[in-house]
């Protein structure tokens, strides 16, 4: 059975600037992030994604991470300072 | 399975408004900081950022908190970009901040202690910008490091983002922003009263639709 493809927004909290995303539940936290950093050109390991006060992480998968159609997502600056 | 496919992206408008006016210099301002202040008077209507008082002084409580030990301490400028007869200008209204990792040299939020930054996000009452960041360099001045640099480039490279640098034991603090490879010091102010309320959205280029963030 093809997957059913479902959108979601993300937002990049440094800009205000939102996409929609196209994806399928298989697809994992770390390729949202990789598309939206790619997108924005943005260094992907600078960044946290966010669903409410929630971290999302990596490898998990987006069904497992609870994403599900019309969420809002946002990637959040993650700096270091010395 | 296929990748995720972007299908469309909104861009934030910039919002053409007069910048405050009742602004102060803040008490710590270096000789260099301050001549910038000086000459931005004289010469501009419009300071590089505006940071709330309210901001000012949860940077100020945080990194003075810290000092005793002289740690480091850390966290995003949440406000806004506007712009005033073609110059941007940035609008610091609040800070959100968390538990760190840090020590009198580095700084960075706790990975576990992330829920507590979102939920400053989610406490700030309008559609926040995260325009930059802040840190403190207790005893060592204000300046970017090759660290800071790293995080400026890869997070904050666009031209209303800033970057403020406090130093709480020689009571110093200043502004940055990029230029070319390095960076520079930028003029910056405090506002006391609140931040004016929208009237008009329009693009630098006078449009009626604002001018979008990249």
């Amino acid at each position: 059975m093809v997957p059913l493809p479902f959108r979601i927004k993300v937002k990049n909290a440094e800009s205000g600037a939102t996409v929609e995303m196209e994806l399928e539940n298989d697809n994992t936290i770390d390729e949202v992030i990789e598309s939206a950093a790619t997108f924005w050109n943005k260094e992907m390991g600078a960044y946290v994604v966010r669903k409410g006060k929630k971290v999302l992480r990596g490898t998990m998968a987006l069904a497992d991470a609870g994403v599900r159609e019309d969420d809002m997502l946002e990637l959040v600056p993650d700096p270091e300072g010395g | 399975m296929g990748r995720p496919r972007i299908v469309g992206e909104i861009r934030k408008p910039v919002l053409e408004l007069m910048p405050p006016s009742a602004t102060r210099p803040h008490a710590w301002l270096s000789p260099d900081a301050a001549k910038r202040y000086k000459a931005t008077c004289a010469t501009r209507e419009t300071f590089d950022v505006y940071l709330s008082s309210l901001a000012e002084n949860k940077i100020l409580e945080q990194s003075m908190n810290a000092a005793p030990k002289m740690l480091e301490v850390m966290g995003l400028l949440l406000g806004e970009v506007r712009s005033w007869k073609g110059e941007i200008y940035t609008i610091v209204r609040d800070v959100g901040t968390t538990d760190l990792k840090n020590s009198p040299a580095k700084v960075k939020f706790d990975p576990e202690a992330l829920p507590r930054l979102f939920a400053d996000l989610d406490r700030a009452d309008f559609d926040y910008v995260v325009v930059g960041w802040y840190h403190s360099h207790p005893g060592h001045t204000c300046f970017l490091s090759r660290t800071d640099m790293r995080t400026q480039k890869a997070m904050f490279s666009q031209s209303f983002h800033c970057a403020i640098v406090i130093d709480p034991l020689n009571r110093e603090i200043e502004a940055f922003k990029l230029r070319g490879d390095g960076y520079i010091g930028v003029p910056f102010t405090i506002v006391d009263g609140g931040f004016p309320r929208m009237r008009r959205l329009r693009t630098l280029g006078g449009g009626q639709v604002g001018q979008a963030l990249q």
